[in-house]
């Protein structure tokens, strides 16, 4: 077996910092594998995503710079969910990064509650206060240096998307249960 | 037992042990976070909140994003290094303060009063010179910020005067990204070191930040030959010493800063003829700004923005002459005061009720209750001693209004009443286009004005400088910018412009007297790739093409090109980060079109280390790497001429700097 390097990098750093507690990442990092951890629980209908069609993921807004969310949403492009290929586009203008399976809002996504109600089949993550209430479906936010979420049921269901039990019982609130 | 799905298949029997130890290698083996399952996710503990929130500068325009992650990877010391490697823009320093220089645009010693700074949208240009110092002078700390937003060509629509040639906002970093204290020591060449605390914290709908930062330079020992041939300067007479304050609490949606600082620098040069190799030469200055504001959301879309803002600018300067040649003292002091006190109120209203529409309103005004100027000597002769109090009222609107799916057109539009009851009026009209997801162009059509400022007007010792019938300076820009995506992580801007500055305000070396001098034209092209790899590693380069006439000459310190290439690499996968920046400026002119100063290049590199849990960091620089011996254009120095009958052409800059810095966080 060989013994990377790296490894042994990690090791003496394991060492030098045992008494840390659990390793901390970066926020975006994180929230970035959320959502494409939540997405492995949600059903599309099959009209929305045919047989063998990859997953798309759209993030609307300016994905900005590095260490934030959109990077790191970006970073996911090619990564297989679901036995499909994960492809990633960003854009400011909903109309032409549809069909979107997944869609990202970015603090500066231009008319948030109109694109949330445009984006029928699609389902929503954001991280702004309010994002369920706005009619998005997963909200969000960091609470004690933790990723927590809120769903909301009823809007999933109007865009036809099937949320497992699973999920719904890590969810901080879910709305419209 | 469940962390042992995230030993990797090949890791090597230690590390299987020390994960089986040590909880805290565990995920960090699992370097791939969308492989943990979500419950084991939600456990993770996350650092530093960097959301990417609403943009503080509204218009669209060639933008460009700095993160505190290149602030950190890239060992920017000041501001003004900060933005010289971004491009079109290029930066010089006299040993007092350094100036920017904007799209070719850079008389020197104008102050930088032609970029507009702004800290999360409050403005820090003072009422005196209108100006922003970029070096250690800013009252804020470059660690402090979460990111910095470039938007170049004129604002003036939305931010009224003195944004020309741009618009900086510095968005701080909030009391979440502390989330705790943190502790930053830095030592350098020329016995430089700084401290400085930080602590922040967000509970709920309460937050807050607050840090306290201290630097102190020995400075070097200079000579100056075409000035004081075989004077040495002594030690001592380069020290710069700065303090700084910062505290910010936000409340829901109300959120007040305070900040203050101040920079003490000992000058070495001589510069206003004062005596040569004299330590006593100083300017120090200060900045105390307060700010309250509210971000108030209405209705499904208005959002109303509201600030109260009030600020201090101090100046003191002591200036050592020799009267001898009059049959004076041959040790004089002479000093210099000013103090520029305002306060100020905007409301903004962000409304998208009307769909497809973004409307931007707003109304500014600012209050200048002290604008006061003294010089005197210290025998008690006074050469001046004015005061003067102004208003700025301002009204804007903009609408961004979407054309069909991939079309927006923006107008603008902002009428200022300023100083002298001047009128002003700034349109703008930008068309943004996306041709496909990843390439869009954008066709920008600005204006700006300057009114000559306080200094410009109304300094007037001995009758010199000041002008009390100076014009305004005023600019249109026309500006074609194409932006791609081309492919994963790689990125291409490019514009061409061309710009008119009327009337752009200047001290004739003649007369030492502040004018309206001849039209500037600038025509340029900037073009820039930039190339982001997963695991951090980036390519950025980029070429800006600046060719600028006066009255038929190519104006001082206006390089006609200039080269950036900023490049990282990861080492490892354990937080080695090594960054070059190179930087390469074409030949400039000084004095007046005098002189020539030879065009130079020079190379930075700072290897960086910061664990996985992000808890410390250290890195080293080397500025300068290859000790390259280059000149900046001096400032127009009329004193001196008038003193010496030396017209001073340049100055020379540091060689190889170093920098340590360690942060720990708690």
């Amino acid at each position: 077996m060989r013994c990377r390097l790296t490894h042994l990098g990690s090791v003496l750093l394991a060492l030098l910092s045992a008494p840390a507690a659990f390793a901390q990442y970066a926020e975006a990092e994180v929230k970035a594998a959320f959502i494409f951890n939540v997405a492995k629980f949600a059903e599309w209908p099959a009209e929305l995503l045919p047989a063998g069609a990859p997953l798309r993921l759209c993030v609307l807004g300016t994905p900005g710079g590095s260490g934030t969310l959109g990077t790191a949403l970006l970073e996911l492009e090619g990564k297989t969910l679901q036995g499909r290929k994960l492809e990633v586009r960003s854009g400011t203008t909903l109309p032409l990064l549809r069909p979107c399976h997944l869609l990202v809002l970015m603090p500066d996504a231009p008319e948030p509650r109109r694109a949330l109600a445009e984006a029928q089949g699609a389902l929503t993550f954001g991280d702004s206060d309010g994002f369920i209430d706005a009619g998005g479906i997963i909200g969000i936010a960091v609470a004690e240096r933790r990723v927590r979420f809120d769903v909301n049921l009823e809007a999933a269901r109007r865009g036809g998307i099937r949320l497992s039990a699973q999920l719904l019982r890590l969810a901080r609130q879910v709305k419209g249960q | 037992m469940k962390i042992a799905r995230f030993i990797p298949a090949n890791a090597c029997l230690p590390a299987v042990l020390a994960a089986l130890a040590f909880p805290s290698i565990v995920a960090a083996a699992a370097h791939d976070l969308t492989e943990l399952p979500l419950e084991d996710l939600l456990k993770v503990e996350v650092v530093s909140a960097s959301k990417y929130p609403q943009s503080g500068t509204a218009a669209p325009s060639a933008v460009t994003v700095v993160s505190r992650e290149d602030i950190r990877r890239f060992g920017w010391r000041t501001l003004s290094e900060l933005l010289a490697a971004q491009r079109g823009f290029h930066a010089i320093y006299d040993r007092s303060y350094r100036y920017l220089g904007v799209r070719g645009f850079a008389p020197p010693g104008d102050y930088n009063n032609r970029i507009l700074f702004l800290v999360d949208g409050m403005r820090v240009n003072d009422n005196i010179y209108d100006s922003v110092l970029a070096g250690e002078e800013f009252p804020l700390d470059l660690d402090l910020i979460e990111r910095v937003e470039i938007v170049r060509g004129p604002g003036a629509s939305i931010y009224g005067g003195n944004a020309l040639f741009g618009v900086v906002n510095l968005v701080m970093r909030n009391g979440a990204s502390f989330d705790g204290a943190e502790l930053a020591a830095d030592a350098g060449s020329r016995r430089t070191s700084r401290l400085r605390a930080s602590a922040g914290k967000r509970s709920g709908d309460v937050e807050w930040m607050a840090s306290a930062s201290g630097f102190d330079s020995r400075g070097g020992q200079y000579e100056f030959p075409d000035v004081a041939p075989g004077v040495t300067s002594p030690d001592g007479a380069d020290a710069e010493r700065q303090q700084r304050f910062l505290g910010r609490l936000r409340l829901g949606e109300w959120q007040g800063t305070l900040m203050h600082s101040q920079r003490y620098k000992h000058v070495p040069s001589g510069s206003y003829g004062t005596i040569p190799g004299d330590d006593g030469h100083r300017e120090d200055d200060g900045y105390t700004l307060g700010e309250l504001a509210a971000k108030h959301r209405f209705g499904e879309h208005n959002e109303l923005d509201f600030r109260l803002f009030g600020g201090q600018y101090r100046y003191d300067s002591t200036l050592p002459y020799d009267y001898s040649a009059s049959g004076g003292p041959s040790r004089m002091i002479n000093r210099d005061k000013q103090r520029g006190e305002w306060w100020g109120s905007e409301a903004r209203l962000t409304s998208t009720a009307w769909a497809g529409q973004k409307w931007v309103v707003g109304l500014a005004y600012t209050g200048n209750t002290r604008q006061y100027q003294r010089n005197a000597d210290d025998d008690g002769t006074v050469y001046l001693d004015t005061d003067a109090t102004s208003h700025r009222t301002g009204i804007y609107a903009q609408d961004e209004i979407t054309l069909g799916a991939a079309t927006t057109l923006m107008l603008g539009l902002r009428h200022d009443v300023a100083e002298d009851s001047k009128r002003f009026t700034s349109p703008r009209l930008a068309l943004v286009h996306q041709l496909d997801p990843a390439n869009t162009v954008k066709l920008l059509y600005g204006t700006a004005y300057r009114n000559a400022n306080a200094y410009e007007r109304q300094y007037v010792p001995a009758g010199l400088y000041g002008n009390p019938d100076l014009g305004a300076e005023r600019m249109q820009t026309l500006e074609a910018v194409w932006e791609s995506r081309l492919g994963e992580g790689t990125r291409f801007a490019g514009s061409l412009y061309r710009y008119r500055v009327r009337d752009p305000i200047s001290l004739d070396p003649v007369t030492q007297i502040n004018v309206n001098a001849a039209d500037v034209w600038g025509n340029g092209v900037e073009l820039e790739l930039e190339r982001r790899w997963q695991g951090g590693a980036m390519l950025r380069g980029s070429y800006s093409g600046q060719f600028l006439r006066e009255d038929g000459l190519r104006p001082d310190n206006a390089p006609a090109g200039l080269v950036q290439v900023n490049a990282g690499l990861p080492l490892g996968s354990d937080g080695w980060y090594a960054a070059l920046e190179l930087r390469g400026l074409a030949a400039r002119k000084a004095a007046s079109n005098t002189a020539d100063i030879g065009g130079h290049g020079i190379a930075n590199f700072t290897l960086s280390y910061r664990p996985r849990s992000s808890a410390w960091d250290l890195s080293a620089s080397v500025y300068n790497l290859f000790d390259k011996r280059y000149d900046d254009p001096a400032p127009v120095d009329t004193a001196l001429t008038a003193i010496t009958g030396i017209v001073r052409e340049r100055f020379a800059q540091d060689g190889r700097t170093f920098r340590l810095k360690a942060v720990a966080r708690f």
